[in-house]
């Protein structure tokens, strides 16, 4: 901290931080309200279900870490993304090196659901799949705005683009991934 | 998006984890932190429904803490619960207040943690019910005020607000939210040496400021 300038008094400011550091008392609270958030990023993230768990929790254990870097007054959505996104890359490293599959089954015919409950199931299911195929930059600017309904200037924000660079990933991640639900839903039979 | 695309993504939306990840991960974290987690009776409607961390923290900080934290994540979660209302594929206007991007997690890992180990946390350490916080309450009144005066063009509108927050609480919680709203708000007024005044004590006052990139945009923003 330099010099105070007059207008601007620091002291409540400089408390509150001097608080944080010590006392996230929020943690638990923040872990609880967007845990399924979290959890749900990943996986349209191309993580695979059976790792959600441990890179939910790699996620919450950076985020306790980083919890007094947060302003509160922001919306957190798009805060929590950033680690979330940072883990998912992580884990698309080493999972590379491992060789493995990663993505679940995929969708399963859309032909004759029986009941909303499976329409939905296979819903989310194409939707996972088809934003498996499109490009790792363009499906954050995506998923943030399409899913999470983030204005475009927030999400260049969040991702620490251009507004014009999101706005561009935005348009050909549509792209990439209308051509995934067409292709997946001519092989699958579903309309 | 088209229709049945909008629909399709709209079924991933709200989407929860499996039963059981939760607690999965709780315990996860609870064991990599050497912390103890509260788990709440039920999840609680909003990211400030109070519980607290079952930490070895003084009681005194935790309550204050919570006190300003709560407060203030609610206030996120309700502006954050804003946007989707507001499906807009064009920038809007109301950029005086956007996201700033958070540093991205380290991916080192420290071994440093913060004092916990609690060893017997409290039995029911949640429900430490936030306190009402009426002088946040009214700062982030005013302080909203000047943001959309700001957002809609209404650049006296927006400083008559900052002014208003400047004498009731100059030294507030959200002095430093004013001062850049304050600057945006004379260069939009085209008062572009006050602007720029203003802008450099606000980066002496608060360096690494996560408003310092909209402050920046201001300045830029001056013919």
């Amino acid at each position: 901290m330099t010099e105070r300038p007059s207008p601007i008094r620091t002291p409540d400011v400089e408390a509150a931080l001097a608080l944080q550091p010590v006392s996230p008392p929020d943690f638990a609270a923040v872990f609880e309200a967007h845990f399924d958030w979290v959890w749900s990023t990943l996986r349209r993230l191309g993580i695979p279900e059976r790792d959600c768990d441990d890179a939910a929790q790699n996620v919450f254990v950076a985020v306790f870490r980083r919890l007094a870097d947060y302003d509160p007054v922001r919306p957190m959505k798009p805060w929590l993304f950033g680690f979330a996104l940072r883990t998912a890359s992580d884990y698309r490293r080493t999972a590379k090196n491992r060789e493995e599959p990663q993505a679940d089954p995929p969708a399963r015919s859309g032909g004759l659901a029986a009941d909303a409950q499976a329409m939905a199931r296979e819903d989310r299911a194409l939707v996972l799949e088809a934003l498996g195929a499109v490009d790792d930059d363009r499906r954050a600017v995506f998923v943030l705005h399409e899913i999470d309904e983030v204005p475009i200037p927030q999400v260049a924000e969040a991702l620490g683009i251009p507004v014009n660079t999101a706005y561009s990933r935005l348009r050909l991640g549509r792209e990439d991934f209308r051509a995934a639900v067409r292709r997946i839903r001519a092989r699958t039979g579903g309309a | 998006m088209k229709d049945d695309l909008a629909e399709l993504l709209s079924s991933e939306r709200g989407r929860a984890a499996p039963a059981g990840s939760r607690d999965r991960a709780r315990s996860g974290v609870e064991r990599t932190l050497g912390i103890a987690i509260a788990v709440p009776g039920a999840p609680p409607p909003a990211p400030a429904a109070g519980s607290a961390l079952a930490g070895g923290f003084a009681a005194k900080a935790a309550i204050v803490g919570a006190a300003i934290v709560a407060a203030t994540v609610v206030a996120a979660a309700f502006r954050s619960s804003e946007p989707p209302a507001v499906r807009s594929d064009r920038p809007t206007t109301s950029t005086p207040v956007p996201v700033v991007a958070p540093p991205l997690p380290q991916a080192t890992v420290r071994t440093t943690l913060p004092a916990s180990a609690a060893p017997a946390p409290a039995p029911r350490p949640r429900t430490v019910p936030p306190a009402r916080d009426t002088d946040l309450d009214a700062e982030r009144a005013i302080v909203g005020e000047a943001r959309s005066a700001l957002a809609r063009g209404d650049a006296a509108g927006a400083l008559a607000a900052v002014s208003r927050h400047e004498r009731q609480f100059a030294r507030g919680r959200l002095a430093e939210e004013r001062e850049s709203l304050a600057v945006g708000a004379l260069a939009r007024a085209g008062r572009g040496e006050e602007a720029r005044a203003r802008a450099e004590r606000f980066r002496a006052g608060w360096p690494g400021s996560l408003y310092g990139p909209v402050v920046d945009a201001a300045i830029r923003s001056i013919p």
